[in-house]
């Protein structure tokens, strides 16, 4: 039967009517509806953005998305969505998908000088083979590598994981994760000894106080906002603070502003701990049961590559600080030294040591940091007065400290793009925990993340180069055996050489020692600072470059091959949110032309390798570890035999398609319908997704990271579970505050709170200089309170470059703005990234709002439109510049210096001028 | 500065865009959105959100029926939205007038932005922040057509 | 281009023992479909279609007027005045606001 849009709509407002003055629905009515809705086949997905995680109702008809809406069920935004989540659909539908593989060819042959041209994907295959046989026959596993996502499903990045790590034998597996959310997955771990958050969205409806430390949450967290924003107009105690280095739509709804200097949050969060002590305000109870004191090495480095080998010449200034530093005034102090110290970074090898002080050691260290001292040192806006400052600080700590108050802090990139970007997500934790304010409902520290898998598929199934699933590091023997068993590997396969963090990769390229590259779900040539270097490396090394995608992307460009791509609702997945909540979908439409899901393209590639191509001995420059030879990884061939794993089985059948996970077959009654491309075109039976899913839970049950079934999460009464979920009365059971005995089942009986995680429990002990006693002391089931110091940011405004420049997001786009860009209502809303500056600083440049300035650091320049006005307010001397567009192409500008310790990129602070054009 | 010529740049991107089959040869820098080569500078245009008043402003298309509508005219004389002052809701928080949208005169929120409080309908506070779903819209060309079709 | 479209709901209360006719006399109307008729109670359910706001207020001045009509009512109301279909009252299909925050299920907060 069918029915115009017309007559449905009359039937719908029929069926309307008669339901409002409660009239049963006649026969008629109820199948002239149905008949309207039969063509529209409504399904649950996730939203494809950022990482809150909310639920979205998709509708498809005739094989397309014809409408999306805000899924009433998901507890994480019942029914609402932001723009950009209105339009997950429309994503789909750009003209330029791309919809077959594209290689450089000159005279029909891969020419790296060559232009691009339309091959099977046989051929494409073929070439990808070729390029990395030579790449690994010359360089061993340390020559090939992956720059990974944190919007990677959690099967794709488990794939991907597997075939490098256990396949290939390589570690350079990175997500653009690394970029994202790093420290705070450092702090989690020299804090927690576990990776994620202990709370859960609802302490936004229990809290009484939300501080946000550089998280413009109203534009980056949008649904979040929406919460936090009803909170704080239904609930009239509700105060919400704004920490930012300038004034951002969060500032709307915030009660306290308060515009700081860069990196001097490090100094702020030590005034609020010297507060806490001289108010007298230490929980002792929880701190004496709970909580131990630790600190570490300051001279670490930031992060960037030392020496002027590869430093463009104006680049030398600040690279050298890489290696020796003069400490300011300020520093000094913070540092109990003197001004004009000339500081050697003694410790870039390992600035993640740490070692156990007292508590008197601690309160002495936090000494310095006086209200004057900070004050003086913390104001970002000159225009301020230093009193109405001072007293801002002050109400913060009231904020923080009143007995009666529960207290939220939330942090994304602002803390984690940050040269000391591990210690500032240390020093949040210091406070929650100094006021035994940490795991309770409406009280906690709140790590929110990025992407919409960054905990998902990056942190859980670690697809870092020094991580394996489930909180399993790469340097530990213990954690590679266990992976080995849970993989059915032969021992000593996985290399234990940590890999190339993010951006060593992209180093890597430059030096020549990566010589190929393979890019899934990210666009590390728009989103990686420093950009000129390594579009220079990819395009004019010989290295070869594989970029899977969507659509034409900077990556694209630089890329040697491109491979088209299916995208999220053409193919099933699995995403983990910022509040450990797993959500499935299924493939609701297919993807156009030749483009498929990245995982087929793994497990095709994956066929053309034999377990002997890699399981020989290979060499690894450098690899030095117990248990193996220097320099080399043994041949596990002899033990794999043993298995019963020939020699000549492809990697496909021993990693993926095993008997294990052949048991999980396609088609699959929970389907309910819906195709899989991906088993489809494997065509050998089984189900690719949930065979991988259900191999990789068993890595962390009864190891308080459990995950429920496959079949659980796609089901359609389930809108996604946090994790630990554990069964509970017969019925998967979520935990929604972990370390706390009352909600957590992994917490002791009796302890009340348990910080159980395992990493980093057993550490020497010293002062404030250094260790004293090498004898490590076991810390289990307790978090550390970690003194950390301010430090000056590395690069900072003078003469020449006199401005700073921050960059980051805007709410209508996402990312480096590849699919927003082309939905039309979403593009008009933002058309391209302008500079927010002051008006002043505009006229003394005479420039004004829409004219063309250059902004241009010591590593690049690009032009933009000045905007003196709308959503952002610049204190004089700072610009902000959204990195969504690439015909504004900021990352060529911003500085590549990491945190030291977590090796993530701060894209908030470096020092430019501006220039009309 | 472009390197490429125009012609050529529109040539490669039709074969590209249309032909599956045909072997031609797509130039890198012609690829994406910002129609330059990696290692030059793009020049972005400028743009200006609509300054008609609301009075004057019709009603944009919705790209699906429940699409969230996007906002016809100026908001910048209306904001800051805040939590003292909301002035969208002064024109558009019309319970009594949900779902009759006259000409002229300002579309009203529709239900689903209120709760109920006995018997009366109130705002929802999380649709408080109206710019979260509602932009203001450049008369700017799409950079690439989008072929989706609500139903 | 595709005229806009006006559409009602409207709920119409009739003397039962004239049902039969007031039921014609709506079907006579242009743009009146009447969808649901319930004898017991004489209630009847129709959608109206009109040009424009004006229109459509006649037209339920008109049903009104109809004998043996105790009270006529717009229920639902729906628009586009852009020549394309959309709703203002989505079809039930959105999310309500109601309830939301911390589940009761979840365990009492402390403290």
């Amino acid at each position: 039967m069918s029915i115009n849009r017309r007559d449905f709509l009359k039937s719908s407002i029929a069926a309307g009517t008669a339901a409002t003055v409660g009239m049963p629905l006649s026969e008629q009515a109820a199948a002239a509806i149905k008949a309207g809705e039969k063509d529209w086949q409504w399904d649950k997905g996730v939203c494809r953005f950022c990482g809150t995680g909310c639920g979205i109702m998709i509708a498809t008809k005739n094989g397309r998305v014809v409408a999306t809406k805000g899924d009433p069920d998901a507890p994480v935004n019942r029914g609402l969505n932001c723009v950009k989540g209105y339009f997950n659909g429309k994503i789909l539908y750009g003209k330029d998908r791309l919809t077959q593989p594209l290689l450089r060819m000159k005279d029909g042959k891969f020419n790296k000088k060559g232009q691009f041209v339309p091959v099977s994907w046989e051929q494409a295959f073929d070439e990808m083979e070729r390029q990395f046989r030579k790449a690994y026959a010359e360089k061993g596993p340390s020559g090939v590598g992956v720059f990974g996502s944190g919007q990677w499903t959690i099967p794709e990045g488990y794939a991907m994981n597997k075939l490098f790590k256990a396949g290939f034998r390589s570690n350079n597996v990175d997500p653009n994760a690394r970029n994202c959310m790093a420290s705070a997955v450092t702090a989690f771990y020299s804090v927690f000894g576990t990776d994620e958050p202990a709370g859960n969205y609802d302490d936004v409806e229990y809290t009484d106080t939300m501080v946000l430390w550089g998280a413009n949450m109203a534009e980056m967290h949008p649904i979040l906002w929406s919460r936090i924003t009803n909170r704080r107009l239904s609930h009239k105690p509700c105060r919400v603070v704004n920490l930012t280095t300038y004034r951002n739509m969060s500032s709307d709804i915030a009660d306290l502003e308060i515009i700081f200097k860069p990196n001097t949050d490090l100094a702020i969060q030590n005034y609020l701990a010297r507060e806490i002590i001289a108010r007298n305000a230490v929980n002792q109870d929880f701190v004496n049961k709970h909580c131990v004191f630790a600190t570490g090495p300051y001279d670490i480095g930031y992060g960037l590559r030392p020496g002027e080998k590869y430093a463009f010449p104006a680049e030398r200034d600040v690279v050298a600080k890489e290696t020796r530093v003069t400490l300011d005034r300020n520093e000094a102090i913070a540092q109990r030294r003197k001004a004009g110290d000339v500081v050697d970074q003694k410790n870039t090898a390992n600035p993640a040591a740490h070692w156990l002080i007292t508590f008197e050691d601690f309160r002495k260290a936090v000494e310095p940091y006086t209200l004057d001292f900070v004050a003086e040192l913390a104001k970002g806006d000159i225009d301020e007065p230093l009193d109405k400052f001072k007293a801002k600080l002050q109400q913060l700590a009231d904020y923080y400290i009143d007995p009666k108050r529960k207290v939220v802090s939330f942090w994304t990139m602002g803390f984690n793009q940050h040269q000391r970007g591990t210690w500032v997500n240390e020093q949040c934790y210091m406070n929650h925990l100094l006021l035994g304010k940490q795991s309770q409902p409406g009280n906690g520290a709140f790590s929110l993340t990025g992407q919409p898998s960054a905990c998902g598929t990056a942190r859980e199934v670690g697809t870092f180069s020094h991580r394996l699933p489930a909180d399993r590091l790469v340097a530990n023997p213990q954690h590679r055996a266990e992976t080995e068993k849970y993989w059915n590997l032969p021992a000593k396969t996985i290399n234990p050489k940590i890999g190339s963090f993010y951006a060593k990769l992209m180093r890597d390229l430059e030096d020549g020692g990566l010589k190929w590259a393979w890019v899934q779900v990210n666009n590390p040539w728009q989103s990686h600072p420093n950009a000129n270097h390594w579009i220079k490396a990819a395009r004019e090394m010989d290295n070869f470059i594989v970029v899977s995608d969507a659509y034409p992307t900077i990556s694209a460009k630089v890329a040697d091959l491109i491979l088209p791509a299916a995208m999220i609702f053409e193919k099933w997945g699995v995403y983990g949110n910022a509040e450990r909540r797993t959500q499935a979908w299924r493939q609701q439409v297919y993807a156009p032309g030749q483009a498929r899901a990245d995982i087929w393209q793994v497990m095709e590639f994956a066929k053309r390798f034999k377990v002997k191509d890699f399981w020989g001995e290979q060499k690894v420059p450098g690899l030095k570890e117990a248990g193996f030879e220097d320099g080399k990884l043994p041949s596990v061939m002899d033990d794999a035999a043993k298995m019963g794993i020939s020699a000549d089985a492809s990697l496909y059948e021993v990693l993926f398609a095993n008997a294990a996970n052949k048991k999980h077959r396609w088609p699959d009654a929970i389907a309910k319908g819906h195709p899989n491309h991906v088993a489809d075109l494997l065509g050998d039976g089984w189900f690719p997704e949930k065979a991988l899913f259900q191999e990789y839970v068993q890595f962390g049950r009864g190891k308080a990271k459990d995950l429920a079934d496959f079949d659980v999460y796609i089901s359609d009464e389930v809108r996604g579970l946090k994790w630990p979920v554990l069964v509970k009365n017969g019925k998967w059971t979520e935990t929604s505050w972990r370390f706390n005995e009352q909600y957590d089942p992994y917490v002791t009986k009796g302890a009340g709170f348990e910080f159980y995680g395992k990493l980093m429990k057993s550490i020497p002990s010293g002062n404030l200089d250094g260790v004293t006693d090498p004898t490590p002391k076991s810390v289990a089931g307790k978090a550390k309170i970690f003194y950390r110091p301010y430090a000056a940011p590395v690069e900072q405004p003078d003469g020449n470059y006199d401005l700073w420049l921050c960059t980051g997001r805007v709410l209508e786009h996402w990312h480096t703005g590849t699919m927003t860009r082309r939905v039309p209502e979403l593009h008009r809303a933002v058309p391209a990234a302008v500079m927010w500056m002051h008006p002043a600083d505009a006229q003394k440049r005479g420039l004004k709002r829409n004219d063309l300035a250059w902004i241009e650091s010591r590593r690049g320049k690009v032009q933009a439109r000045v905007e003196t006005g709308g959503r952002n307010t610049m204190p004089k001397g700072t610009v902000y510049v959204p990195f969504f567009d690439e015909g504004v192409f900021i990352n060529k500008v911003a500085l590549d210096s990491t945190c030291p310790i977590s090796k993530e990129s701060d894209f908030k602070k470096c020092a430019v001028k501006v220039m009309k054009v | 500065m472009k390197r490429k010529s125009t012609l050529f740049a529109v040539a490669a991107l039709a074969a590209f865009g249309l032909s599956n089959a045909d072997p031609a040869v797509i130039v890198d820098d012609n690829l994406g959105l910002s129609h330059v080569s990696v290692f030059d500078t793009a020049v972005p245009d400028a743009f200006d959100y609509p300054t008609v008043d609301p009075k004057d402003a019709g009603v944009l298309p919705r790209s699906w029926e429940d699409a969230p509508p996007q906002i016809p005219h100026r908001i910048d004389k209306y904001l800051p939205l805040n939590a003292q002052q909301n002035k969208c809701l002064d024109c558009h928080e019309e319970p009594d007038k949900i779902g009759k949208k006259a000409k002229g005169k300002p579309t009203p929120m529709s239900e689903t932005h209120y709760v109920k409080e006995g018997d009366e309908l109130v705002l929802a506070n999380r649709r408080y922040v109206c710019t979260l779903c509602h932009t203001p819209q450049a008369n700017v060309n799409t950079l690439v057509d989008n072929t989706f079709k609500g139903d | 281009m595709e005229q806009g479209v006006n559409l009602s709901g409207i709920l119409v209360v009739a003397q039962r023992e004239w049902l039969e006719q007031v039921v014609q006399g709506l079907n006579a109307m242009a743009g009146v479909e009447v969808h649901q008729v319930e004898p017991e109670t004489g209630r009847v359910v129709l959608v109206q279609e009109a040009a424009d706001i004006h229109a459509e207020v006649d037209g339920l001045k008109q049903i009104k007027a109809i004998p043996h009509v105790i009270m006529a009512e717009m229920v639902y109301h729906y628009i586009a005045e852009d020549g394309r279909d959309y709703a203002v009252i989505p079809p039930g299909l959105e999310g309500d606001e109601a309830g939301f925050g911390p589940r009761a299920e979840l365990a009492k907060p402390n403290g």
